[in-house]
């Protein structure tokens, strides 16, 4: 190996072990660097409180929107932390709901999920108490109405 | 001393390697990625409401625009079209390039929306050190191609260091996630009912994935059992590193993490198989490639001995 590509590689090898390193002191993540923090918090609370997103039926009854392809491109996890972003820091609840719905039903309507028709979607912060087994997943001790959507029009249904 | 170090480094890093070994971690690698990413779209992102925008830094300093909905999807092809060709060897510097640059942005881009998740940022370090490695001098359709008449490459430290370069990044990833478990909790992490909590809470479905079985619910029930589960992770993300240094660390720790990454998805629910590809960097592929065709010869030579 040259002396040039030799000074460059082990640049490359200090970077490298530097930039995690940094991470790692400030406990932050600059992606693709990152201190790897999941999981690391202690878990003692025998509660778990969780933002989720209802859909809201023609009949006026709700459905959990809880699979990914319901919500593509988001995932449940970066979904619940958007929504919470975006209604706490932004004050901005609604609009994205009215994101997600509109987008929800353009796909159902091309057939890339096979999903229920939806005219609003609700978002919810739910408590759950721990049970074993996770029993009540689908049962919260408490459920807080956070945000709603416009309701769809018949002009936005797609149709 | 600081001579001694410096030498062991250097062997460490850049003792000449015949290419073999490199060529074929890299079919592997693009090939495998190419595999996972081949369903996957990235234009759905040009119609998000920018209310979940929140710019991680590479979109924050660098003046990256989210793209229409036809260029990302043009951007997708190019960099399927390049994961192929690089697997394939073929116009390998131009394709790892390609692969690494449009890889980064495709791959950084849904983290800007809501939540940045980590799953695939090794692959996106992994893209740039094969984008700066020699990779396409063995196994290679460059080299079937282009390099006819030309002399075998000599083994160099070109070959060694990239595959070491990618067992460091693991390490510093397992690492970090084993120490900041110890930093933030200290063993309180291991010996409370942390673990048993983790597992349970996840049997409400808070990650980005639904878990692929009910089992950590109920392993929840036994907190004994749950602490044991979380000794074994912590040891083996912060003894991780031994496997650069190790051979038998090597047989223990990436297998151990690669079980570590299945019992989370099956327990929990997040999904790493972008970690376990990069794992198959820790496998001597040449020696694997001898040793096959060796038996295939023997089998091939026994009916006519018999």
């Amino acid at each position: 190996m040259s002396v040039r590509r030799l000074i460059l590689v082990n640049a490359v090898l200090a970077f490298l072990i530097a930039a995690h390193l940094y991470e790692n002191v400030i406990q932050a993540g600059h992606w693709p660097f990152c201190s790897y923090p999941m999981y690391a918090e202690l878990e003692t609370e025998r509660s778990i409180t969780i933002v989720r997103v209802f859909g809201v039926r023609h009949d006026g009854s709700e459905t959990a929107v809880h699979k990914n392809e319901f919500i593509h491109p988001f995932d449940q996890a970066r979904l619940a932390d958007g929504m919470e972003n975006a209604h706490f820091d932004r004050s901005s609840g609604v609009v994205a709901l009215n994101d997600v719905l509109e987008r929800y039903e353009r796909r159902r309507i091309e057939r890339e999920h096979d999903g229920p028709a939806l005219v609003r979607l609700r978002l919810y912060r739910l408590t759950h108490q721990l049970e074993p087994l996770a029993g009540n997943a689908d049962t919260p001790e408490k459920r807080e109405l956070l945000a709603e959507s416009d309701p769809l029009t018949k002009s936005d249904r797609f149709e | 001393m600081m001579r001694a170090l410096r030498e062991r480094w250097h062997r460490f890093w850049f003792d000449a390697e015949a290419p073999d070994n490199l060529g074929l971690c890299r079919a592997l690698f693009y090939g495998l990625i190419l595999l996972l990413y081949l369903p996957d779209g990235w234009s759905e992102w040009s119609d998000v409401s920018p209310v979940f925008w929140e710019p991680i830094t590479m979109f924050k300093w660098l003046p990256i625009p989210v793209f229409s909905a036809g260029v990302l999807t043009a951007l997708g092809v190019v960099w399927k079209v390049s994961l192929l060709a690089a697997a394939l060897g073929l116009f390998t510097r131009g394709s790892t390039v390609v692969a690494c640059g449009v890889g980064w942005y495709l791959l950084g881009l849904p983290h800007n929306f809501g939540k940045t998740h980590h799953f695939d940022a090794l692959v996106a370090l992994v893209l740039a050190v094969m984008m700066l490695a020699r990779t396409g001098d063995a196994y290679s359709l460059d080299r079937r191609l282009f390099g006819r008449g030309r002399p075998a490459p000599e083994p160099s430290g070109e070959y060694r260091w990239p595959v070491r370069a990618t067992w460091l990044l693991m390490s510093l990833v397992f690492a970090s996630a084993g120490f900041a478990k110890l930093r933030n909790e200290g063993l309180n992490w291991v010996f409370s009912d942390n673990m048993a909590t983790k597992l349970l809470q996840h049997g409400y479905n808070v990650a980005s994935h639904e878990p692929l079985s009910d089992i950590g619910p109920w392993l929840a029930q036994y907190p004994a059992l749950c602490s044991v589960l979380a000794l074994v992770t912590v040891v083996v993300e912060a003894a991780y590193p031994l496997a650069m240094v190790s051979r038998r660390a090597r047989w223990i720790f990436p297998p151990a993490m690669c079980g570590l990454l299945i019992g989370i998805r099956l327990f929990m629910g997040p999904t790493f198989p972008q970690f376990i590809i990069c794992h198959l960097f820790w496998v001597p592929w040449d020696r694997v490639v001898a040793a096959v065709s060796n038996r295939v010869q023997a089998r091939m030579r026994a009916p006519a001995v018999a």
